[in-house]
C-alpha cells in the first residue's frame, strides 16, 4: 500500500507569464528571487537533508539522489519557493517521501543524474565503510520504517512530536507509540550488537 | 522523580549525539547545486506543460521528434541574435541524451524528451553527428573541476535592441589554465538596477522554451561537468525584456561595458552601483554581470541603458572552441 504523497501531483500554481505580466514588485520578488534563493536554501539544508536521507535510506548511494530530487522538486514548484518560511518542511517532507523504497525506485528508474558515488567511494573509502558499518545505521535497518521515521525525526532533525506528526500525516499518539517502541527495539538492537 | 527525568533528558541528549555522529561523515557532492541549479527549470518546464494540459500534445511530440531528427528540422541554432560565433556554439552542446556513447548521464526523463517543448535546438544536435570530430562532448569525467581561478578572459557581449526593445548578448568565459577541466555548474546571473532603474522591478530567471525571451535558442539539458580544454570557453546567452516604463521617459539604448577582461579585477564591481558622477542626468540601466561557478570574482558585466524593469533569462551554459586571443569582443 503505498501511502498518498503530496509532493507527486502538485500542480504549477503560478505561470511565469501571469507573473510577468501584473509586474507587481511582490511578483517580482517572488520569481525572482528563486534562484538565488535555491543557492540559499541549499547552503543552508543540503548537508542536514543528506544526513537525514543517510539515515533514512539502507543505501548510502541513492543520499544524493532523494535530496537533489526533493531540491527539484521543490524549487520547481513557485509556490513552494514563495514561502521561505516552509521551505525547510517542504524539502524535509520530501525527503522523507522519496526515502521510502516504491518512490525511490521510480526515481532511481528516472535517474536524471549522473552517479557521484563512485568516485566518492574511491575517495573516501575509509569515511565510507566507517559509515557503513555504524552500528546505530545498522540498527535503524532492524526498526520498522515508521518507527525509523519518527526515531530520525525526532531525534537527528530535533522535530517535536507535532512536528512528525504533520510531516508523516500520522497522529501526534502514533507518533508518541512509534516512537517508544522504536526506541526500545532500537536500544535492543544496539545493546545486542555490543555483544 | 526528577532523578527520573534527567536521566530520560540526559539519555536524550546522548540519543541525539548518537545520530548526529552516525552520520557527521556524509558530506554534499559538490556538483550537487550545479545539478540542481540545471534541472529546476526543466523541471518547472515540463510542469507548466502538464499544468497547459498538453498530455496529448506530448504524446504527439513524442512521436514526432524522432520523424523530425530524421528530416532535419529547421534550425534555430544560429538565430538571429546568436552573432558569428555561434557557428559552433550551439551544435558543439553536447547532447546529453542517448546520443553520447559513454557519457555520464544515463536516460533523461520519459515523456518529455530534453528540450522537448521545441524540437529545434535538439534537432541541431543530432543532425550533426554526435561523435563528431574531437569535440569533447562526451568527455569522460575524469577531468579536476575547473577553480575560479582557471576561467578568464572574460568578455561580454550585447547586440542591439530588437524591436520590442529586447537586448540580447551573452558572456564568454574561457578556460585560461593549461590544463583541461570541468565546468561543475552553469555560476550566476545577476541584475543589478542603475540610475532610476529600480532594482525591485528586475528579475532574473532561466530560459525556458517559450518564454518571453523568444531569440535565445531553446534549453537543451547540458550535461555537467562541462569539459573545457585549455582556450575553450563556455557561453552563457541572456536575454533582457524590459516591462513598463520609467517615471521619466529616456531614449532606449544598449551600450556593451567595458568588460573586464581579467576576472581578478575588481572594478566590475564599481559598476554595479551607478558609476555616473552627474546624477541629474543618470540614465536608467541595468547591469548584468556573470560570475561563473566557484564564486567571486564577477567574470564579467554589460551594461543595458534605457528601462527601469524587466526580466534577464539566461541560458545554461554551451561550450565555445579555442579561438585566437583577442580581448575585445567585435560584432561581426
Amino acid at each position: 500500500m503505498i501511502e498518498a504523497v503530496p509532493v507527486v501531483s502538485l500542480p504549477l500554481p503560478v505561470r511565469r507569464s501571469a507573473a510577468s505580466r501584473m509586474g507587481s514588485a511582490a511578483a517580482a520578488d517572488a520569481t525572482g528571487a528563486s534562484v538565488d534563493q535555491l543557492t540559499e536554501t541549499y547552503q543552508a539544508h543540503y548537508r542536514s537533508l543528506l544526513r537525514l536521507a543517510a539515515l533514512l535510506l539502507d543505501d548510502l548511494s541513492s543520499c544524493e539522489d532523494v535530496v537533489q530530487e526533493a531540491f527539484i522538486r521543490v524549487h520547481a514548484a513557485r509556490k513552494r519557493v514563495r514561502e521561505p518560511e516552509k521551505t525547510l518542511a517542504y524539502l524535509r517532507q520530501t525527503v522523507v517521501n522519496l526515502s521510502r523504497s516504491t518512490l525511490r525506485r521510480r526515481i532511481l528508474g528516472l535517474r536524471l543524474l549522473p552517479k557521484p558515488m563512485p568516485d566518492m567511494a574511491s575517495a573516501e573509502e575509509g569515511a565510507y565503510d566507517a559509515l557503513e558499518r555504524d552500528q546505530l545505521r545498522t540498527a535503524l535497518k532492524g526498526l520498522q520504517r515508521r518507527q525509523r521515521e519518527v526515531l530520525v525525526l525526532r531525534y537527528y532533525a530535533d522535530l517535536t512530536e507535532a512536528q512528525v506528526a504533520e510531516v508523516l500525516g500520522v497522529s501526534v499518539g502514533s507518533v508518541k507509540a512509534y516512537g517508544s517502541r522504536g526506541l526500545a527495539t532500537l536500544r535492543v538492537l544496539m545493546e545486542s550488537s555490543h555483544d | 522523580m526528577t532523578d527520573d527525568q534527567q536521566g530520560r533528558e540526559r539519555a536524550e541528549y546522548e540519543l541525539r549525539a548518537l545520530f548526529r555522529e552516525s552520520v557527521a561523515a556524509v558530506e554534499p557532492d559538490p556538483a550537487a547545486l550545479g545539478r540542481i541549479r540545471l534541472a529546476v527549470p526543466r523541471r518547472r518546464a515540463r510542469r507548466r506543460h502538464a499544468w497547459t494540459g498538453a498530455v496529448a500534445a506530448t504524446l504527439v511530440a513524442a512521436a514526432a521528434v524522432p520523424t523530425l531528427h530524421a528530416v532535419r528540422p529547421f534550425d534555430l541554432s544560429g538565430g538571429p541574435t546568436a552573432g558569428s560565433a555561434d557557428a559552433h556554439g550551439a551544435s558543439s552542446v553536447p547532447r546529453p541524451s542517448r546520443g553520447s556513447p559513454g557519457g555520464p548521464r544515463s536516460t533523461p526523463l520519459p515523456a518529455f524528451p530534453d528540450g522537448r517543448p521545441t524540437p529545434s535546438a535538439s534537432g541541431s544536435g543530432t543532425a550533426t553527428d554526435p561523435g563528431q570530430s574531437g569535440a569533447p562532448a562526451s568527455a569522460p569525467p575524469a577531468v579536476p573541476a575547473c577553480l575560479r581561478a582557471d576561467l578568464g578572459r572574460a568578455t561580454a557581449h550585447l547586440d542591439t535592441a530588437d524591436s520590442a526593445g529586447s537586448v540580447y548578448g551573452y558572456f564568454t568565459v574561457r578556460n585560461t589554465s593549461a590544463r583541461s577541466c570541468g565546468l561543475t555548474g552553469p555560476g550566476t546571473v545577476a541584475a543589478t538596477a542603475g540610475g532610476p532603474a529600480e532594482q525591485a522591478r528586475i528579475k532574473v530567471v532561466d530560459h525556458i522554451a517559450g518564454d518571453a525571451a523568444a531569440a535565445l535558442p531553446a534549453p537543451t539539458a547540458v550535461p555537467l561537468p562541462l569539459v573545457l580544454a585549455p582556450g575553450e570557453g563556455y557561453r552563457v546567452r541572456f536575454g533582457w525584456v524590459p516591462e513598463g516604463t520609467c517615471p521619466s521617459s529616456a531614449p532606449r539604448a544598449a551600450a556593451p561595458a567595458a568588460d573586464s577582461a581579467a576576472p581578478a579585477v575588481p572594478g566590475a564591481a564599481g559598476t554595479e552601483t551607478s558609476p555616473s558622477p552627474t546624477p541629474s542626468a543618470v540614465p536608467p540601466s541595468v547591469t548584468v554581470a556573470h560570475t561563473p561557478e566557484g564564486g567571486v570574482p564577477e567574470a564579467a558585466s554589460a551594461v543595458i541603458t534605457g528601462s527601469c524593469g524587466g526580466t534577464v533569462y539566461r541560458t545554461a551554459p554551451e561550450t565555445v572552441p579555442v579561438e585566437p586571443s583577442t580581448a575585445a569582443p567585435t560584432s561581426g
